[in-house]
This record gives structure tokens, sequence and C-alpha cells, in this order.
């Protein structure tokens, strides 16, 4: 935000208010008032007094300018549901909770990690079957979601577990000092977070930081790579030959049981059978809800147990590069801080994961790490 | 003089006094924001487990709806404030951290006209350097507590002191240290 102070006269004049006795009434000098609206910022007890005496609001006089060097790529929600710009802008500030982290000294620009010459069927079945083998992924399995995390690792990529301003959103790309950046929204089932969490890795590999306007052509490709990463030609041939011969009510009850034991909803399946046999039709929405209940919310599994240490060790485990950047910075957190950038609430849970952190911070410099 | 204490304030100071925000003779309240903090369900192992029973004894402010809206206002001043690019601590040379918690204690503060009690040095710097509000940390407040016969020094508060330093919270200022030593006649806890 960019202080303004030229409107100060114009609404002192507006209120027939000299300066002079717009000075007298904060209690500073008429000098300091003209150094206020030449570019000056107040200090915090005049500018309240300032704020009061001529009506301000203080969006009045700061200007929030346009935030270059954090980046929000939020386009679709839950079932691609258009998000509007409201909740873009919201998903914004909360990145920018986080831009005090990130070094200012990262990369001039963003250059893409994967060049894509066109947004074709092949070339996302190239990049997906690329993306595998960067995560380590067994073949002929569905990724889960210990691979996926694995990937953005590996991919250089922060990932940021919080509790989002906006629902039916579950991860979001942000580009902040250049660094690369997935936010995941913690309330998230297990059973939806690996599809949007992939679809974010393919924004964020395929772009630069130029403009993070986003048409339907990169989203509809980004949700091809992240469907043949998650679910690899093998795995949907496979569930295809054993229901395209059985009744519909065995055919949801074999999607159900891979699904479970793959830890995926049934939708992504179903769509990638109806690209090889497009007369397929199956009612599964109900299925898809009952299995979701039998899976977690993410924040269930980063908060396992009531030990602070395995938080820790359960968050690094999935995002080390973010927990590496908090453990270089520690010293310089308040308890509230950490607090903020964890989402804890209680004062004893920011202070213990303050301890915590400290400890994990002085354990690694003793041993030269 | 009436005192804000933040949170880290009052987990330091309530079991010396648990009456220094019922009784107005300690000159001590908090605010709902500290309360929340300190009460709203832990995730981990909770580090203060002496501190259930003392809840009764964690008063919060009265506000008026008046001061209610003016803190509001305050807040959303503060919030730009804080924000704005050239606000910087001339300590750190770098901006102001400072927690949603944190601009509401200044917002109640600048509004009510108290001084602070806290740990938290960016809170400090900026009541101190942006509203001229003088922040108290703990020991001092037990200075002035004991200097004006408010509390007796004995060995149950000596054991609470003992754990601050066990328990690595921040350190006091050597000044409030001698002090705390000059009056009570005891040794303060090494870290």
């Amino acid at each position: 935000m960019q202080w303004d102070g030229s409107a100060i006269k114009i609404r002192a004049d507006a209120q027939g208010l000299s300066l002079s006795e717009l000075a007298r009434r904060i209690g500073v000098s008429r000098q300091a008032v003209n150094d206020w609206i030449g570019g000056q910022i107040p200090k915090g007890l005049f500018l309240i007094t300032l704020c009061d005496i001529l009506k301000f609001d203080p969006d009045e006089l700061f200007i929030k300018e346009p935030e270059e060097s954090v980046q929000v790529l939020v386009y679709r929600s839950k079932r691609k549901s258009p998000v509007n710009p409201g909740q873009e802008e919201q998903m914004k500030e909360l990145a920018i909770r986080y831009k005090r982290l990130f070094p200012m000294t990262g990369p001039t620009t963003l250059r893409p990690t994967l060049t894509v010459s066109d947004f074709s069927e092949e070339n996302a079945k190239i990049i997906a079957t690329k993306l595998r083998q960067m995560g380590s992924v067994p073949e002929a399995i569905p990724l889960d979601y210990f691979h996926a995390f694995q990937l953005l690792r590996v991919l250089d990529i922060h990932v940021i577990f919080t509790e989002f301003p906006v629902s039916k959103l579950y991860a979001f790309y942000t580009c902040i000092n250049n660094h690369r950046v997935v936010f995941v929204n913690i309330k998230t089932n297990l059973l939806d977070l690996i599809f949007p969490l992939l679809n974010e890795t393919v924004h964020s590999i395929i772009r630069n930081n130029k403009s993070m306007l986003v048409e339907d052509a990169e989203e509809d490709f980004c949700d091809t790579v992240a469907s043949y990463t998650q679910f690899p030609d093998v795995y949907i041939n496979k569930i295809y030959d054993m229901i395209q011969t059985v009744k519909p009510g065995n055919q949801i009850n074999i999607l159900k049981e891979y699904s479970r034991n793959n830890h995926h909803a049934i939708c992504g399946v179903v769509e990638r059978i109806k690209k090889l046999d497009p007369d397929f039709d199956l009612k599964y929405g109900g299925s898809d809800t009952n299995l979701r209940k039998e899976f977690r919310l993410f924040e269930n599994i980063l908060h396992e147990s009531d030990s602070v240490r395995q938080y820790l060790q359960s968050y690094r485990r999935l995002s080390p590069l973010f927990i590496d950047l908090v453990l270089a910075q520690v010293d310089d957190l308040s308890s509230r801080i950490i607090g903020e950038i964890f989402s804890l609430e209680n004062y004893s849970d920011m202070e213990s994961l303050k301890d915590e952190l400290r400890q994990v911070k002085s354990l690694e410099v003793a041993a030269g790490r | 003089m009436i005192m804000i204490c933040d949170t880290c304030s009052v987990l330091m100071l309530i079991r010396i006094a648990p009456e220094m925000l019922c009784d107005p003779k300690y000159e001590c309240v908090t605010i709902k924001a500290v309360y929340d903090e300190l009460f709203k369900t832990p995730r981990f192992k909770f580090k203060y487990p002496w501190l259930a029973r003392l809840e009764p004894k964690i008063k919060t402010l009265d506000i008026s709806p008046n001061e209610k809206n003016l803190i509001e206002k305050n807040l959303k001043v503060i919030k730009c404030h804080v924000e704005s690019a050239g606000i910087i601590n001339t300590i750190t040379g770098g901006p102001f951290n400072l927690s949603q918690t944190d601009k509401t204690i200044v917002a109640h503060a600048v509004c009510l006209n108290t001084s602070v009690s806290s740990v938290d040095h960016d809170l400090s710097a900026y009541l101190d350097q942006q509203y001229e509000i003088k922040v108290w940390e703990p020991l001092c407040l037990i200075n002035h507590w004991l200097q004006n016969d408010i509390i007796i020094w004995d060995d149950s508060k000596q054991t609470v002191l003992e754990n601050w330093v066990a328990c690595q919270e921040a350190r006091q200022t050597q000044k409030n240290i001698d002090k705390f030593e000059e009056l009570t006649g005891r040794e303060y806890p090494k870290y």
C-alpha cells in the first residue's frame, strides 16, 4: 500500500478547516501536516486522529497498488464453477500474508519448467508420463497423495497447507517473488485432493509470471494432464475390461472397490472411461458421496496425534521446501505470526510449534546441515 | 495507569497474581482476542496444563458499543498503516511483523488510552515508535506490584519465575532483573 496525503487538503477545504487549525487539533505543527500532504506517512497516533477529524476511511489515504510480486491463479472451483473476482481477491490476500517468508533474492523471472508446444491430448499424455517418472510413481497404479507431494518437491514447488476463505476450492497456484507456491485447503477430503493438486502443478510448470490470466484451453489442458498423471491408461483399461460386461450395479461396486483401495473418487475414472467408450453412462454421484465419508479431511492427516513433533514431521514430509523456508526465519517470527502461518488458533499450540521449530533448527545447525 | 496484557503476559503473570484481571488494584485488563488465543481448542498437547483451573480468573474487558465501533475504526487504520510501504521498525530496519491479535491489541490501547504488557518485540516497537505507548514486560509489572505492596514475594511465586526459565519464556531486561533482586532480596533464576 502507498500513502497518498493529497486528499488531506481537499477534505480539510471541503470541511472549511484550515491546515493550521487541522494541525492545532491534531497537536502537531503546520509543517507536519504539509509533510503528510507531500508524501510523509504520519505516525500511527496522528493518523488515527487525522482520520477521525476529517472522517477519512483509511482506504482513501492508502492506495492499494497492484501486487506484482504475488500473483494468484484461481480459475475454477469444485465442478468447474467459475471463481468470481471477489473470491480471487480473497485468495490473493491469503497468499500475500505469506509473502514475507519468500526472499526477494529468488530468480528475477519465472521460467516454465516444461515447454508446452500445444494443448493437444497427445502432448498432455507426454507431459503426464514425464510427471509420473519425476514423482517416482510406480507404473500401472494411480498416483497417491504422497507421490503427488513428492512430485511437487521435485519440481521445486512450495506447498502451504491452510484453511481457505473460499469454500469448494481445494488448491490454487501462486507465484510469490518468483517462487512457485501451491496452496492446499486443509478442509479438503483426501479423495478430492489429488486431481486439483495435479491441475495446479501443471499450471505452475507451464507458466511464466507474465500474466496470470488463464483461458479455458489451458485449464482444460491442465485437467487432461492431471487426469493422465493420476490415472495411467493401463489402470483405466484394466477397470474398463472388468466392468464392461457386468451389470451397472456391479459396475459401481467394482469402481467403488478400486477407488477405495487407491484413494481416488469414482468420477475421475468414469470420465476417462467415457473417452474410451462415449456411450458409457453410469450414475455414480451417490456412490462417490458415500465413498467420501470413508476418507478423512487433509487436516486430520496433518493432525493425526496431539504431538507437535509428529505434526511438523508430517508437514515436512509433504512440504519440505516450505518448512525449510520457515526454519531459516524462525528466530525472527513471533509465536502469533507462526500461528497465522500454520492456521493455529490456540497460543499454546503456537508456542509449542515455535519451540519445536527452534529445536529442529538448532539440531540441524549443530549437525552442520 | 491501566495495562492491556497480551497472551504471553497473561500466561507469565496469572499464577503469580491470580486476581490480576479481577481486582482493579493490579491495573491490568485483557481483551477477548487474548482470551480466545488462550482457550480455543488446542491441537497439540497443552503446554500450560494449569491454565484450565485459572479460566474463571481470566476476565476480559467490557467494551461499550461506542468503544467497539471506535476500536473497529482504529483497527482498519492500523492495518493500512502497518501494511503501507514506508512504515519501518527503526530497531530492525524492516517492516513490523504484527499478527491480527497484535493489531487488535494496538487498536484497544489507542482507543482506551492504556499501556500494554507484552514481550513481543515488534508489538512493543510499533506501540513505542508510532503511538508513544509504553510497553511493560511482565517482570516490570511484578516490580511495580512489589513496590506498591500489591503482592508479597514468596517461594511459590519464585517457583513460577523458575518455570519461566524452564519454559524458555522471553528473557526480561537486566534493568528489571536488578530491580527485582533489589526488591525481593532473591536471585533471579538463571537461563
